[in-house]
């Protein structure tokens, strides 16, 4: 076995290149594993910092939500009452306006009927007369009498009163 | 082994074998020289430092390459937090450097180059290496025990509500589990890595053979050699991971007992 007979012959040719290697790899590590670690750190710290900074912005993200809900919903209240407000104007001033016209209407209405009834008065005023003329000239054309006036006008308004 | 040799002339233990590139050995032990194991150290420290060049890149969104450094960093970090706790910071590097090092040795032992006419040489196939290896970690927990405790460190080898009558013959106990730490410690790599390219290189053996033998042999022989070839180099690079793990771990927890006592 050259391992265990040559260990004599080659202590000191094993023995030193060994120290110098892990020696020099010794400083290797001494000297890399520190910043290997250095940019392990970093990036955890970076990736820990950037889930806090995304923690905070879904944080205000909510945040701004709330404030878009709250603002909405306020407008909306104001819309609401505005709205109702209106339709109550609307809706008070188309009853004065209709209630102006029914007025407006009435008086038209009263005025139209007088009008009516005074012009019945004189067709009746008319009527009459022609029925007095009318019932004299019957009268003296069949009994030859004549008949006043006065008699004649009782005489048919008591007819027409009776209808 | 030495059937083998006689079979096909394909030693099996050869790949173990430290043969020096320039200089040449003294007979007497204690030269110097550039081995092909020094060549694979330093292919794993190029190997190391390329890799973690990739974790130099420093970017908020890591490409592949800074994520495996990452990982690998991020996993030793990992272990001595869990089994040290915040004081484990400090020994990352050499844990680290343990784990790394050990890693790309066992891996690069695997290499396949000897397709271009290289030889491989896994350098964490050796007693010395590994048993240098625990030794340092050893020496840590030493050195880190006593400079902590002082004399309480020898608490550790009493657990708490021990009898006292039971409390010498314990020590003895502990203070012997203890000590066989670092053995055990070397030996586990030194046995795994060689076990497995042992057996590796007697399937390869067996496939040559086999094929050299005729057709019907070959079929017989080579063809379910090469499929276990292919099984146990699948399983050789998960041992290589978990054989390093296994020593970063060990390594960690006997700091452990140094830092935390009990």
């Amino acid at each position: 076995m050259p391992q265990l007979d040559q260990i004599t012959i080659s202590f000191v040719s094993q023995v030193v290149p060994l120290l110098i290697v892990l020696a020099l790899i010794y400083l290797l590590a001494r000297t890399m594993l520190p910043k290997v670690q250095a940019t392990m750190d970093a990036r955890a710290r970076r990736v820990a910092g950037d889930l806090e900074a995304a923690d905070k912005a879904h944080e205000r993200a909510d945040e701004i939500e709330e404030d878009y809900r709250a603002q909405i919903n306020e407008a909306r209240g104001e819309a609401n009452t505005v709205t109702v407000e209106a339709k109550a104007k609307a809706a008070s001033d188309a009853e004065a306006r209709v209630a102006a016209s029914d007025e407006r209407l009435d008086a038209e209405l009263a005025a139209a009927e007088a009008a009516l009834a005074k012009q019945r008065d004189a067709a009746l005023a008319e009527i009459e007369i022609v029925a007095v003329d009318a019932a004299r000239d019957i009268v003296s054309r069949i009994s030859g009498l004549s008949v006043a006036e006065t008699e004649a006008r009782n005489a048919v308004k008591e007819a027409m009163a009776n209808g | 082994m030495a059937q083998e040799e006689g079979g096909g002339g394909i030693d099996p233990m050869h790949q173990f074998q430290i043969e020096p590139m320039f200089g040449s050995w003294d007979p007497a032990g204690g030269s110097l020289a550039f081995t092909n194991s020094t060549l694979w150290m330093v292919f794993a420290l190029v190997a190391v430092w390329l890799f973690m060049l990739g974790g130099m890149r420093r970017e908020l969104v890591p490409g592949r390459w800074q994520m495996a450094v990452e990982s690998v960093t991020g996993f030793i970090d990992d272990l001595l937090a869990r089994n040290i706790g915040p004081e484990g910071k400090k020994y990352v590097p050499y844990i680290f450097t343990i784990f790394i090092f050990i890693l790309f040795a066992n891996l690069l032992g695997l290499a396949p180059v000897g397709v271009f006419g290289m030889h491989p040489f896994t350098v964490t196939s050796h007693i010395l290496i590994t048993g240098v290896m625990a030794i340092i970690s050893f020496g840590i927990v030493l050195v880190v025990g006593f400079w902590r405790h002082k004399h309480r460190f020898f608490t550790l080898f009493v657990p708490h509500g021990t009898p006292l009558p039971m409390v010498p013959l314990l020590f003895v106990i502990e203070l012997v589990s203890f000590l066989v730490r670092p053995f055990s410690l070397a030996l586990r790599l030194f046995i795994a890595m060689t076990a497995g390219h042992v057996l590796l290189k007697v399937f390869a053996s067996f496939f040559i053979q086999g094929m050299n033998a005729g057709p019907e042999m070959g079929l017989l022989v080579s063809l379910p050699s090469l499929l276990l070839m292919l099984f146990v180099s699948a399983l050789e690079i998960l041992i290589c991971v978990i054989q390093a793990y296994v020593f970063a771990l060990l390594s960690a927890l006997y700091i452990n007992d140094a830092v935390n006592l009990h």
